[in-house]
């Protein structure tokens, strides 16, 4: 059997999970939304299971390594920018620029002879991420599998003007009730994303081709155009774009010599968390208990280190 | 506002991050009946927050409420730094404070730390003969604090604006967090810079540097914005491998130079992190940056090793 490796990114707004064998193939993927870490978990390491696969290393990166990491034992937890860049850089040497949208965080990755030189990340305000989409497509009522052949068909989309995503929805919303064809809207709001993420994340940095696109928003193609538009050049849409960041834990994975990885059916042992607040000192910290079976397993959400 | 005599003066001062014990040693040497301010806590900032103009930076809302904290534990002298000309805002904030609390209803009185000294001194009943004595003492516990040996790999200097940078519970403890993960860093400016600038020893220092960051900005600069150019520089020349920039997320003197910092880490091609704080601000997104910044630099002085 050979050796095979798992990487996990556990986003804001999906859960995506990778198999690759040693010679960085792909051999499954999940991609789901995000419901809740432990059943999502759950139901992401049975699809993988079905590969019958021996596994040397799993990585872990997104808002939820922690908690996971401690779960399933985890060999490598990094951030998603190490992910992204790992992933990419490895599939795209040549690549000067990463530009990633994804559900709450987006952010722009500058590499110089293929390593990275600086990143830049939304920071304050969540204009310029797919959540403004997904939310307008659920006010629309129309699903986010069809909000790019919607927006493509547009022929005069509309000027959403304001930096703020919440004023740039309601805005949205009041040209449709003014009678503005769906598609000019759904376009005019993709077209705000870019402009905003461009201004937001990409203020200052200097963006040079090739750029690779990726995260969740690559895969609306309506997103892809607009960001073409704006750059006035083409980009790359990596085949597996929103798979890039598990992709590039698992190759972190593999320099794991060996694994903690805790085996497939270690979520069919009860898991769950407690919530207490730590009275130790003034500081009163929401602390996570982390239970597997009876057993603690790990404490999150400490600022002094003590549990 | 009059104090009847007969009462006990106990004083107290805001948090200055790790100078906090040498001020209040300082001032119990001159045998000031002096009260270690609370630490600052999840109330003391939503205390602040609460009583504080909307538009108002976090040092102002972190000091207000550190001030409501004291006086609830009985403190009825509050001690204020408050330079002259030259400064941003800071100048007005004894002024607003004093308002505040009068209109809140306590019994206080704010003495504020200005020229000439010798009046200060007096104002608080400090005990003239030991003044020798306690200046020796503080300047020998600066130097103490200030020269601490760190054992990471990182180097990062820190700029910004001056309480963020000093004071830990404004920047969400990122000084512990870097040495955490195995990362130096250099505040730019320390106690010790404030007291040789106004002993006018500081003319001879990074003099190369501010006749550069005079190139980049030809106007005078309001609170310690010239001060970050300068230091910018002098990290980016004295090979540091990166610059963080903490600032509060309304902050006019450093959101002024902001974009200079960016071109001028551009220019010498040096990573830099922008940090915003308010009281609003998640842990967890400015834990995520830090790490990723970390990361990177950790990618960039490996080489193509870590590729």
């Amino acid at each position: 059997m050979k050796n095979n490796f798992i990487g996990i990114d556990f986003g804001n707004g999906t859960f995506k999970m990778v198999l690759m064998d040693e010679n960085r193939e792909l051999i499954k993927s999940v991609y789901a939304p995000n419901r809740n870490i432990i059943d999502s978990l759950k139901e992401g390491l049975k699809k993988i299971k079905k590969a019958n696969a021996r596994i040397s290393g799993c990585g872990i990166t997104g808002v939820a390594r922690n908690l996971i990491s401690m779960l399933i034992g985890a060999d490598v937890k990094k951030t998603e920018v190490s992910a992204h860049y790992k992933g990419a850089s490895y599939y795209y040497p040549n690549a000067r620029t990463i530009l990633e949208i994804g559900y709450q965080d987006s952010k722009i990755l500058t590499l110089d002879d293929g390593i990275i030189n600086n990143f830049s990340m939304n920071t304050v305000c969540s204009a310029g991420t797919g959540q403004f989409l997904v939310n307008l497509a659920e006010r629309m009522d129309i699903s986010i599998e069809d909000f790019a052949d919607y927006a493509l068909k547009s022929q005069n989309p509309i000027n959403i003007s304001g930096k703020c995503a919440v004023f740039a929805a309601s805005s949205c919303l009041s040209k449709l009730s003014e009678g503005v064809a769906k598609e000019d809207i759904l376009m005019g709001a993709v077209r705000s994303l870019v402009r905003n993420y461009l201004a937001i994340v990409g203020k200052n940095v200097e963006l040079k081709p090739d750029f690779i696109f990726q995260g969740g928003v690559s895969q609306n193609k309506a997103a892809v155009k607009a960001l073409e538009e704006e750059l006035g050049h083409k980009t790359i849409v990596p085949r597996y774009a929103p798979l890039m960041g598990a992709i590039g834990m698992a190759f972190y994975a593999m320099d794991v010599k060996k694994t903690r990885f805790k085996g497939f059916d270690v979520m069919d042992i009860e898991s769950s968390t407690e919530t207490f607040e730590c009275d130790k000192c003034e500081n009163g910290c929401t602390i996570t208990k982390v239970l597997q079976g009876n057993k603690v397993i790990g404490h999150l959400g400490s600022k002094c280190g003590r549990w | 506002m009059a104090l009847p005599t007969q009462m006990e003066k106990i004083y107290t001062f805001p948090h200055v991050g790790r100078y906090t014990p040498i001020i209040a040693n300082f001032f119990r040497d001159l045998d000031v009946n002096i009260f270690d301010p609370p630490r600052i806590t999840k109330r003391t900032v939503e205390l602040g927050a609460k009583y504080s103009p909307e538009m108002i930076c976090l040092p102002y809302k972190l000091v207000l409420g550190t001030f409501i904290e004291a006086i609830e534990k009985g403190v009825n002298n509050l001690i204020l730094a408050s330079a002259g000309n030259g400064t941003c805002r800071f100048e007005n904030f004894y002024v607003l404070m004093q308002q505040q609390l009068e209109e809140m209803g306590y019994d206080f009185n704010l003495i504020t730390i200005r020229w000439p000294y010798l009046r200060f001194l007096k104002e608080i009943n400090a005990n003239k003969k030991r003044i020798p004595f306690a200046v020796k003492n503080i300047i020998k516990n600066i130097v103490r604090v200030e020269n601490e040996e760190q054992h990471g790999h990182i180097n990062i200097g820190v700029i910004g604006e001056v309480y963020t940078m000093m004071e830990d519970a404004a920047n969400m403890y990122v000084r512990e967090k870097l040495k955490r993960i195995g990362a130096n860093t250099d505040v730019s400016l320390k106690l010790s810079t404030f007291l040789k600038n106004k002993f006018k020893l500081l003319f001879f220092l990074k003099r190369e540097e501010r006749r550069e960051a005079k190139k980049w900005m030809p106007e005078k600069l309001a609170g310690h914005g010239f001060e970050s150019l300068y230091n910018t520089i002098w990290y980016c020349k004295n090979n540091y491998d990166g610059i963080l920039f903490v600032k509060p997320f309304i902050c006019a003197p450093e959101n002024t130079v902001e974009a200079i910092i960016q071109r001028i880490c551009k220019k010498y091609k040096k990573p830099l992190l922008i940090l915003n704080f308010d009281e609003n601000i998640s842990e967890q997104n400015i834990n995520t940056r830090l790490e990723a910044f970390i990361e990177c630099i950790k990618i960039k002085k490996g080489g193509s090793d870590e590729k």
